[in-house]
């Protein structure tokens, strides 16, 4: 039974550590993209982990100890619940920490705090756990329409060792993308499995991301058990977000090492092209931008596949953000704040949208569709204007 | 003025150990629940285990991820914790009768690091304020301006307004074995005793727990070479 009096029960000791070892020295906002556009210090990593020790010591410090915990102000907790929630959990934060600290995966488990203890998630996040429950996806469209409008008529092998997931914001939301990856395993030539629209559920991420793991635990079993069926040795997939938790967390939550490999599309992509199963012809003579994905490269280390991918397109001139790699800034979609803070969600697209533009790049590459969904919203109505392009969707439109 | 000094520095060490022993029943209470924390791939070879411990204590005793994010602020913060531990192991000779070899022959550096201390914190004041006019916490500014005035009275107590530092030693031993002694003459000492015992009662944690956080850092910057690629 959780105390419910206790701040600490949804956390790690290691993650008790990292609140404690924070210097307050501030050196996380200098990269922060809600710092970007908000500029507001208030609702910064170390005013959040100054304003969570409190709490803890107000509920299991010394003196609570000895005299009773004492009340917490409802409008601390408040204030402490939408800091947390405006934050894209992008990791820049950690990754510029003086002390190391595990941001990407501290203000989740932060979040999951606040939601057992009813204050969060924030608007149209907690509608998700219900969406998810009904329709299996948390945008609440129907299984019907999850492969239908975008899947190309190609094979799809009933058993194999690889399967390909295209996860719920490709399938909804970012079609081209989802189109892409299939027509370039296609391509490949390998025969791919996939579950059925009604078996492909969430990964269970936009729930983990937003603090609300009650399912969790289900979904994940009902996935892993259903590949299984398939008999399947490496799960493929795009969607950063998905990439992450499927390699950092389905594991705890399915209570076990995974009977299969997770891996991320350019990784066999990457791999099709050294061992010559699929080689570009066409030639591009374009200069294209590419943008890493948080979740890929500061959360999984996928930096090189997606430019081993890109320069094997003849012609095609590779540029770099300043920021990019492990140091990428965050296209604003993150963490689900977009559902919430939809104004910093677009301020922050904007950034990436005109410094491509500035770098006179023919096309922004994209490669995470809450990325595709949310920065094309953010070009609408942008002064500088730019083609964005998914990578699949470029690489399949290069082999065709 | 002895009692309350005497009344001071118990209620700070109850305070310190208090704070110690309620951080560790948290740790203890949330030991192996480990849910949604990074999933270690294979266990890596002793050598790379070794290079691990290696950038972490350099990272530890050099600051080596602040020199990646703001190489002008490094040399004030490295310098003002050199000196911090110098001027505190300098204060060991204080609490220990006999005063071993190796604080000793630490004196003379401690001396030095008393002086340097105060320029140190001005050096990160002018940074963070005037040059980079960035985020500084409330706290930080209250610590600083605390270790800053507890230096100040420091260097008073040496040159102009010399206290007796073998009175002060037989008060804090006596301090240390129960038996109240007078504390030295002047309110110099009692204010930079005063200044010091704050700074026990709000000392940062970080000083014992940022080891491990950055030990952690540097494994999982290597776990990221493994978690989803091939061996
Ligand atoms: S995770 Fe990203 S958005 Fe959130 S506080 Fe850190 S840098 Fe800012
Ligand atoms: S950089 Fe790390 S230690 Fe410094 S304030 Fe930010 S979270 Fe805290």
């Amino acid at each position: 039974m959780k105390n419910r009096n206790s701040f600490t029960s949804c956390l790690s000791p290691r993650q008790i550590m990292e609140l404690d070892a924070c210097t307050q020295c501030g050196e996380c906002l200098r990269n922060c993209p809600v710092q970007e556009v908000t500029g507001n210090p208030s609702i910064s990593p170390p005013e959040k982990i100054r304003i969570f020790r409190e709490f803890i010591r107000a509920t299991e410090g010394v003196k609570a100890r000895l005299f009773g915990a004492g009340d917490i102000d409802r409008t601390l907790l408040e204030d402490f619940t939408k800091a947390v929630y405006e934050c894209t959990t992008c990791g820049a934060c950690g990754q510029d920490c003086s002390v190391g600290i595990f941001t990407q995966r501290l203000w989740p488990m932060l979040r999951n705090e606040m939601v057992r203890r009813g204050l969060g998630p924030l608007g149209a996040q907690a509608n998700m756990p219900e969406a998810v429950r009904n329709t299996g996806n948390p945008y609440s469209r129907a299984a019907a329409e999850r492969f239908a409008p975008w899947r190309p008529d190609i094979r799809i092998a009933a058993r194999s060792d690889i399967a390909y997931y295209a996860g719920c914001t490709g399938a909804y939301e970012a079609q081209p993308m989802a189109r892409g990856d299939v027509l370039v395993l296609d391509a490949i030539g390998e025969p791919f499995t996939m579950l059925s629209a009604e078996e492909e559920v969430c990964c269970g991420f936009p729930l983990f991301i937003t603090g609300q793991h009650d399912m969790l635990g289900d979904l994940v079993r009902r996935l892993v058990c259903a590949y299984q069926g398939k008999g399947i040795k490496t799960l493929l997939c795009s969607c950063p977000c998905c990439v992450n938790f499927m390699t950092r967390d389905w594991r705890p939550f399915y209570g076990g090492p995974l009977p299969f490999r997770v891996r991320h599309i350019t990784q066999f992509v990457a791999d099709a092209l050294g061992r010559g199963r699929i080689a570009v012809k066409k030639e591009l003579k374009e200069r294209v931008i590419y943008h890493d994905p948080c979740y890929l490269s500061r959360g999984v280390g996928i930096i090189e596949e997606p430019r081993i991918v890109l320069r094997s397109i003849p012609g095609i001139e590779l540029l770099e953000f300043s920021r990019h790699g492990m140091n990428s800034r965050c296209c604003g979609a993150g963490g689900a704040a977009r559902k919430v803070f939809h104004e910093n969600a677009v301020a922050i697209g904007r950034l990436t949208i005109d410094e491509a533009v500035d770098k006179k790049a023919d096309k922004l590459i994209l490669g995470c569709p809450a990325c595709y969904a949310k920065v094309n919203e953010a070009m609408q109505g942008n002064e500088k204007q730019i083609r964005i392009v998914d990578i699949m969707e470029l690489f399949a439109a290069a082999l065709r | 003025m002895g009692i309350l000094l005497a009344g001071g520095f118990y209620f700070a060490v109850l305070v310190f150990l208090g704070g110690g022993v309620s951080r560790f029943l948290i740790l203890w209470k949330t030991y192996g629940l480990d849910k949604a924390v990074p999933v270690r791939g294979a266990k890596s070879s002793p050598g790379t285990q070794a290079k691990t411990i290696c950038k972490a204590l350099g990272d530890t005793f050099f600051f080596a991820r602040l020199i990646r994010t703001n190489d002008v602020l490094w040399p004030g913060e490295w310098i003002f914790h050199v000196s911090f531990v110098l001027v505190v192991l300098r204060h060991a000779r204080f609490f220990l009768a006999p005063v071993p070899g190796c604080i000793a022959f630490l004196q003379p550096a401690g001396i030095i690091a008393g002086y340097v201390l105060p320029f140190a914190l001005i050096y990160i004041l002018v940074v963070k304020l005037i040059i980079e006019k960035r985020y500084f916490s409330t706290y930080n500014f209250f610590l600083l301006s605390l270790i800053f005035s507890a230096s100040l009275t420091g260097i008073l107590m040496r040159t102009l307004l010399k206290t007796d530092s073998a009175a002060a030693k037989v008060f804090i031993l006596g301090l240390l074995g129960f038996r109240l002694q007078a504390a030295p003459g002047g309110g110099l000492f009692a204010a930079h005793f005063m200044l010091v015992l704050a700074l026990v009662l709000y000392l940062p944690s970080h000083l014992f727990t940022a080891p491990f956080t950055l030990l952690e850092a540097r494994a999982r910057e290597e776990e990221l070479k493994r978690i989803i690629h091939e061996e």
